[in-house]
């Protein structure tokens, strides 16, 4: 029965790719898939207008990803080691943005830090405020973890002071939590549309902003194969992610 | 001998001084004192949540102490970072680092204490051979059984030559049918560590044949301090004797002809008394599970109780009886026809009475 269901839910996700597969790969797919013959001529039309795009959007994601985990490391650490009011009403804190719509939350930012804008740092920010959710769902819990501080305990009384138990202990023992969150926040980050559409100037487009366009003002073909593009660049991310998570379900006892 | 003199914390081994821990508003540790000399192993024991691994805890620096004082090798050591004490802990999960090899798990003291690099393969060495792991130490936690997960956290403690070895609920992660050999193998490794140990344990067995001495812990206090046999012989109160033996304590007023017990209700015949001294003060009579027989006699030298229950045990079936609101063990031949009622008589020689000295 779960594994029908997982069948199933495999073919929902991956008949649309496929379609946009053929439709990339059609001469001209208003005659039907494959009509007037397979081609990748659209690929080589997609890719030189794209590359750049998707190199501006991997630095995006990178910087967020080093951002979020500068920001909420030391959150998630404070929210998971010291429990008080305090601590869970911040806990509540940073859920807020993920119940506040996309266009709210933009026009907030763009209001209050325009200046920020140009040089894109608010576009940064904007999907720092929006990923740090996701961090923090990951790590408080691997940090609030009692064996897990059993083991740092253990660890200072062999005299290991707090960087070493930090670099030996903490973060090895809390990698599958890293690196699902890590995954998480440049999938959210590659993908993310609402706040970007909204933020971002758009001389300089994110990837799903080019989709946009794309599907807007070009042809089916050269957007088909753009999106099949922007799927290669995002498919290693998500295999990680469930990897990561497939690791944390053989390491529970 | 009960002890509960204040130790000095600069006295060489482990002191620990009228210990107080509070989790919040609740006191969990009260004017807890026990000394662990060198060479020594102390068995803190008693039922969940009296307290004694919360003593352990604050030994080792993981539990904030809110009054008293701890002493390690003549160091004051109370408030002092975990990484500065000098203390080798096993917990009851052993706490194995499992991403590390069980060399590298041996390792990591001597890492973190920056041992040049031939002289800490030389100790790894040593403790895989000492601990027998030698074969296994290129493998990973996940690959080793509880005994041997066991042996890798003693080794590590031990690697770093600690002043005190701190063991919490050493055998408890393990099978039943394993603990009995594991505890002998244990026993022969401290022994042959020569390192002050403090074992916290809820086992009696464990504290009996592991502790040199033994502190007796009840709801926060420490209830008896001495030497296994000080404790099974001489028990401060009904509590000990009970946890630690299964025994019974009544008070007893001793006469020229014997001994009465239960408000004089039961008169038992001074040729069947074993008599043996107590520092506790009072005279009191103490019976094991073997203490007691059924019997026909029906006179003063005979109780009458009540069975409660009956529990089949192989080579005998054990009754729980109720005299006058004292429970007690007996054990009977499996054969025997026992009614609602039975008469219990002491076996002679089998209770002891304990005896103030002059």
């Amino acid at each position: 029965m779960n594994r029908a269901v997982t069948r199933a839910v495999c073919a929902f996700v991956l008949i649309p790719i496929l379609a946009t597969l053929v439709v990339a790969t059609s001469v001209d797919f208003s005659q039907g898939p494959w009509g007037g013959g397979f081609t990748l001529d659209w690929f080589a039309h997609a890719w030189p207008p794209l590359a750049p795009v998707i190199v501006r959007s991997l630095a995006v994601a990178a910087l967020v990803v080093a951002v979020n985990l500068v920001l909420s490391g030391p959150l998630a650490w404070w929210v998971a080691r010291h429990p008080s009011p305090l601590t869970r009403l911040t806990g509540y804190l940073v859920n807020v943005p993920l119940a506040v719509p996309g266009i709210a939350l933009s026009v907030a930012l763009v209001s209050a830090y325009a200046a920020l804008r140009p040089s894109g740092l608010l576009l940064v920010m904007g999907h720092v405020v929006f990923t740090l959710p996701f961090t923090l769902a990951a790590l408080v819990p691997a940090l609030a973890d009692e064996e897990l501080r059993l083991h740092e305990g253990v660890a200072r009384s062999l005299g290991a002071g707090s960087a070493r138990v930090l670099a030996t202990v903490t973060v090895p023992g809390c990698l599958t939590a890293l690196t699902q969150a890590v995954t998480m926040v440049f999938a959210l980050s590659f993908g993310e549309f609402n706040i970007s559409f909204f933020v971002n100037p758009p001389a300089t487009p994110t990837v799903p902003f080019a989709l946009f366009d794309s599907y807007s003002t070009q042809r089916l073909e050269p957007a088909s194969a753009q999106s099949i593009i922007f799927i290669a660049f995002v498919a290693p991310v998500l295999t990680a992610i469930v990897l990561a998570r497939r690791r944390a379900l053989r390491s529970t006892p | 001998m009960t002890d509960l003199r204040e130790p000095e914390t600069g006295a060489p081994g482990l002191t620990v001084s009228d210990l107080t821990i509070r989790y919040g508003d609740t006191e969990a540790v009260r004017g807890v004192s026990v000394q662990v000399r060198p060479d020594e192993t102390v068995a803190v024991v008693g039922p969940s949540g009296c307290g004694k691994s919360s003593t352990l805890r604050a030994v080792a620096g993981l539990t904030p102490v809110a009054g008293g004082a701890i002493g390690l090798g003549g160091r004051d050591i109370t408030h002092l970072d975990p990484a500065r004490r000098g203390v080798g802990l096993v917990p009851q999960d052993y706490a194995v680092f499992p991403h590390m090899s069980v060399a590298g798990n041996i390792a990591y003291g001597l890492r973190a204490r920056r041992l040049p690099a031939d002289r800490r393969r030389r100790r790894v060495a040593e403790m895989l051979e000492l601990t027998r792991l030698t074969e296994l130490a290129g493998r990973r936690p996940g690959q080793l059984s509880g005994g041997q997960r066991q042996r890798v956290a003693l080794a590590r403690a031990l690697a770093v030559e600690p002043d005190v070895l701190l063991l919490d609920e050493p055998l408890a992660a393990l099978d039943p049918q394993l603990r009995g050999g594991l505890r002998r193998e244990l026993s022969a490794m401290l022994s042959s560590s020569g390192c002050a140990t403090l074992i916290v344990t809820h086992d009696q067995r464990e504290a009996l044949s592991l502790g040199t001495r033994i502190a007796l812990m009840r709801e926060g206090t420490l209830v008896q301090f001495g030497t296994p046999r000080e404790l099974w012989e001489d028990p401060a109160d009904a509590f000990v004797a009970d946890f630690l033996a299964g025994a019974v304590l009544l008070e007893a007023e001793r006469s020229p002809d014997g001994a009465a017990v239960l408000d004089g209700r039961w008169r038992i015949p001074a040729e069947d008394l074993g008599t043996g001294p107590t520092g506790h003060g009072r005279t009191r009579l103490l019976l094991r599970d073997d203490s007691l027989t059924v019997t026909d006699r029906d006179d003063g030298a005979a109780v009458t109780a009540r069975v409660v229950h009956a529990e089949f045990v192989g080579d005998a079936v054990r009754l729980t009886v109720d005299a006058h609101g004292h429970v007690f063990g007996v054990r009977v031949p499996p054969d025997a026809r026992i009614g609602r009622s039975v008469s219990l008589a002491v076996v002679p020689g089998r209770a002891t009475l304990l005896v103030p000295a002059p």
